[in-house]
């Protein structure tokens, strides 16, 4: 013993040699929080199981908001928690599964939950049908309650737009493959605009509408041919209740001045409150308010000063409007008879007492020859031959219209159709409201005839309607681009305003039903397809087909 | 008394704690390559991991701008591009998570736990770039938002964890020579305590009113010789130091020397029992070096010897505490990092599973 001494051997012996199988606090804090951490998340997914559903206990609310990969947008809040109101299962609601082949087609299934509440119209029938993406591949939801469904990026339309003939299909009719330019930006590269009544005359854009119409001269103070003559006052309006109208605060011997909004009405609401809203209403295509102007109509805007009187002894008869010449004649005809007929009607076979005339002896007639000279009378009033020196308020048809053929007496048969386009763009779409903080003339400056101070002729007045009025694509571009800064500091003159104001392609173009400009929403080319009850509506399932098969518009 | 047996270095140097900067920076330069993760000297077993990691974040960066231009958003998880990184990520965090079960089943030698290690951390950086571009840098729904949170979580503790493993060994070798096994110091706590209870024993003598024969008795039931004793030390020759254990001979108790006995049962036995946790201020070495030195003002010279060891346990017992604060700083991460790689593993399966439901 007394030679014993401790060796390390000894010393580390006293370390249990299994001591690595019992756990330390940290190994058993690692398996305890590993535990809790697996049981939360099961326990949280598990959380939202409806076991009182034997087939399908993962479709309930928690779940469903668990597995969405984000709040729907807020026209879409209602199915937050039922997924199946727009995902067929287990097929990609884009269109097209990952990795698919190129052969391989695009899946639309869920298209047909879309269609239940809204069709999609075709873009255009010259489209690839491989590359026409299901509703889900351009509107891409899950995005937030604020999120847009329908402002698309401009990528969405350069895909094709950029390369247009790569993508359009060559089989399809060469009307329907269009002509349209490329473009991948509305500042860079977008074609001019070419309304769809404009025609290029020697190089000058010529609208080929067929309406008479002096711009400059109804906008001249007084509507004077030529400044310095007798100016047109309000006291010479014929038409009594159109004074009031166009005299404003001002008093009935000033002269008549016009202004844009004389004539242009944005939408029916304004036109309610004229005082003579004659305008027909199914003139009124359906519109979103504001947007667009009215079309110009002769009961509202014209008719205040170019009453269609004819006969100077009968100022209260007008000419129908919007009649051809056939059936002025039958109108006049009936007007003058009505009027012997009034006061005898046997007198139509009786000689009348004959009528002295300056110059000639008199000359006995029948009541019908004396009826038959006053619609003639009434016809040179209302066709004359040439309105050359014309009064301002002027009403013989010749004064807008074109005569289209002729009597070889000289009488007009037929009187062209005007033919002034309800909106000048078709593709395009153009809010006047939202842009009611700029001038008129900023955009219109050849619809004036003066200057801005009051003064001054404007060059180049439009004095024709055959001149174009609609701005050209560089003066949208003055605020729809970059700013400046945005651009560069060499892109532009210093002077020149910035631009900031949007300028992506879903500014002023639709995608469906994008030819129709002024159809809405509410348009029938975007009709539901079923029809619901408030129960089936908010589960986003059941419904009935709202027509029979075959009469709805087609949808992708 | 106890006479050395061994070569007694100075034992009046200062603390090894306090050793001077050019024999710290030599235990680093001796540590380096042998206890942090990644290092120059291993540097060629990370080196394809690396190259890897870079590739594949190089070239899924490409891919993903590639597939982006004319796109009107970034590419999202549904798209030949977006559900690539999915799949390749989500295989790389099931890899990443076999890691657990390579060194469960040590046994089974699939691969050197080294390369394993070098595979998980820079596989696992990968997949940042990777589920980043996967999610289109978007949080999506909930499911899909906790399970990228949870990923982003489990990756910035795993890099923790990464400077953690590459600061604290160098620490702990400079700082705890005396390391044990961290799940045996509160077992080598008590040995510490046993052997200095021999020492003040045979140095003191018996207590007042305790028999000689008694304490005789009691140094062999605790297993130690009755001639010699062996107790541990840390010593310091040149640049080595280490743990050493001295054998002493006891000799004849030193009369007067109480103020020993009576300071160890005060507060010596109960900071070698409890360390830190005994709120002594021997946990602090400069006032473990002025007690121990009042110490020795008051009591005879051939006592010196033990009060010397005396302080030396009380410095290992530092150097445990010490050990266990940079063993808890050392592997804390790993009680984020293991649980919430749990979670993500069965929540990204729930996840893989809805988004192809409803893809």
């Amino acid at each position: 013993m007394a030679n014993y001494r401790e060796t390390g051997k000894d010393r580390w012996r006293r370390v249990p040699k299994d001591y690595f199988r019992s756990l330390d606090r940290l190994q058993s804090a690692k398996r305890l929080a590993s535990g809790l951490a697996c049981v939360l998340a099961l326990g949280w997914f598990v959380s939202g199981l409806d076991l009182s559903r034997p087939f399908d206990r993962f479709a309930t609310d928690a779940n469903s908001l668990r597995a969405s990969h984000g709040t729907l947008a807020r026209v879409h809040a209602t199915w937050d928690n039922h997924c199946e109101a727009c995902h067929v299962p287990f097929e990609s609601i884009h269109g097209k599964a990952p990795f698919a082949s190129a052969s391989m087609p695009l899946s639309h299934s869920s298209d047909k939950l879309c269609a239940a509440c809204h069709a999609g119209p075709i873009h255009h029938a010259s489209a690839l049908e491989s590359e026409v993406k299901s509703c889900a591949g351009c509107h891409r939801d899950h995005q937030g309650r604020d999120f847009s469904l329908v402002r698309m990026p401009d990528g969405e339309c350069t895909s094709c737009h950029s390369a247009l003939s790569d993508h359009q299909n060559p089989t399809a009719e060469s009307s329907s493959r269009g002509s349209f330019g490329n473009v991948t930006r509305f500042d860079l590269d977008h074609p001019a605009f070419v309304p769809d009544t404009v025609e290029m005359i020697h190089g000058e854009a010529r609208d080929r509408s067929r309406l008479k119409f002096n711009h400059a001269r109804h906008m001249r103070p007084g509507i004077v041919a030529r400044l310095g003559d007798s100016p047109y006052k309000v006291e010479d309006i014929p038409l009594s209740e159109a004074r009031g109208r166009y005299q404003g605060s001002g008093r009935p011997e000033d002269p008549v001045l016009l202004d844009c909004s004389s004539c242009h009405h944005l939408d029916s609401t304004e036109m309610a409150r004229l005082p003579n809203p004659r305008i027909a209403s199914d003139s009124i295509p359906g519109r979103n308010p504001g947007s667009y102007y009215l079309p110009i109509s002769y009961e509202n805007d014209c008719r205040g000063c170019h009453t269609l009187t004819f006969d100077p002894a009968r100022s209260d008869l007008e000419v129908p409007h919007g009649v051809q010449p056939d059936e002025v004649v039958e109108f006049l005809k009936r007007t003058y008879a009505a009027d012997v007929l009034a006061e005898e009607p046997k007198t139509l076979d009786v000689f009348m007492p004959p009528i002295r005339v300056p110059g000639r002896s008199a000359i006995p007639e029948t009541a019908r020859r004396r009826m038959e000279r006053s619609v003639n009378r009434a016809l040179k009033s209302s066709f004359p031959a040439s309105i050359e020196g014309a009064p301002p308020n002027a009403n013989s048809c010749l004064e807008c219209h074109y005569y289209a053929e002729s009597s070889p007496a000289g009488l007009p048969t037929r009187v062209e159709p005007t033919r002034v386009p309800e909106v000048w763009f078709t593709h395009a779409s153009f809010n006047h409201k939202a842009h009611r903080g700029v001038s008129c003339r900023d955009c219109h400056a050849r619809s004036y005839a003066l200057k801005e101070d009051g003064r001054t002729p404007m060059e180049g007045a439009s004095t024709q309607s055959a001149d174009v009025l609609i701005p050209a694509i560089d003066n949208c571009r003055t605020c729809h681009a970059p700013t400046r800064s945005a651009r560069g500091w060499f892109a532009s003159a210093p002077s020149q305003p910035g631009g900031g104001a949007s300028y992506n392609c879903t500014e002023c173009h639709r995608y469906h039903n994008g030819d129709r400009v002024m159809e809405g929403p509410a348009a029938p080319a975007r009709d539901a397809a079923l029809e619901r009850t408030f129960a089936e509506f908010l589960q986003g399932t059941g419904g009935s087909e709202r027509r029979p098969a075959g009469a709805k518009s087609p949808t992708r | 008394m106890w006479a050395s047996q061994a070569a007694i270095v100075d034992f009046a140097r200062p603390p090894l704690c306090n050793a001077g900067k050019k024999q710290r920076s030599r235990g680093r330069d001796r540590g380096r390559g042998r206890f942090v993760l990644i290092d120059r000297r291993n540097l060629a077993l990370h080196r394809p991991w690396i190259a890897l990691a870079l590739i594949g974040t190089i070239a899924a960066s490409f891919w993903f701008a590639r597939e982006s231009c004319g796109l009107p958003d970034w590419p999202g998880g549904g798209t030949p591009t977006g559900l690539t990184f999915g799949i390749v990520g989500g295989l790389l965090i099931l890899f990443e998570f076999a890691l657990w079960g390579r060194k469960k089943l040590r046994a089974w030698r699939i691969g050197r736990v080294k390369t394993w290690m070098a595979a998980h951390i820079w596989l696992g950086l990968l997949t940042v770039p990777l589920l980043v571009l996967h999610s289109g840098f978007r949080w999506g729904g909930s499911l899909s938002s906790v399970v990228m949170l949870l990923f982003l979580v489990v990756i910035a503790s795993g890099v923790w964890g990464l400077w953690i493993q590459q600061v604290i060994p160098r620490r702990m070798l400079e700082e705890v020579p005396a390391e044990t096994i961290h799940s045996q110091i509160d077992r080598l706590a008590r040995f510490l305590v046993e052997d200095a209870t021999r020492l003040v024993a045979s140095t003191c003598g018996p207590a007042l009113g305790e028999d000689a024969e008694e304490v005789e008795l009691q140094k062999v039931a605790l297993g130690a010789p009755v001639s010699h004793m062996t107790v541990g030390a840390v010593q310091t020759v040149g640049s080595v130091q280490g743990k050493v254990l001295l054998s002493r001979v006891p000799r004849a108790a030193v009369p007067g020397s109480e103020p020993l006995r009576e300071i160890f049962q005060a507060s010596i036995a109960d900071y070698l029992a409890d360390g830190d946790r005994a709120r002594s201020p021997l946990a602090v070495p400069s006032k473990a070096k002025s007690l121990f030195r009042d110490l020795k003002n008051r009591l005879d010279q051939r006592t010196h010897e033990a009060v010397d060891l005396l302080e030396n346990f009380c410095d290992q017992r530092r150097q445990l505490d010490r050990q266990r604060r940079l063993h808890g700083w050392m592997h804390f991460w790993l009680i984020i990092h293991l649980p919430l790689s749990v979670a993500l593993v069965i929540l990204m399966g729930v996840h893989t599973w809805v988004a192809l439901k409803y893809r």
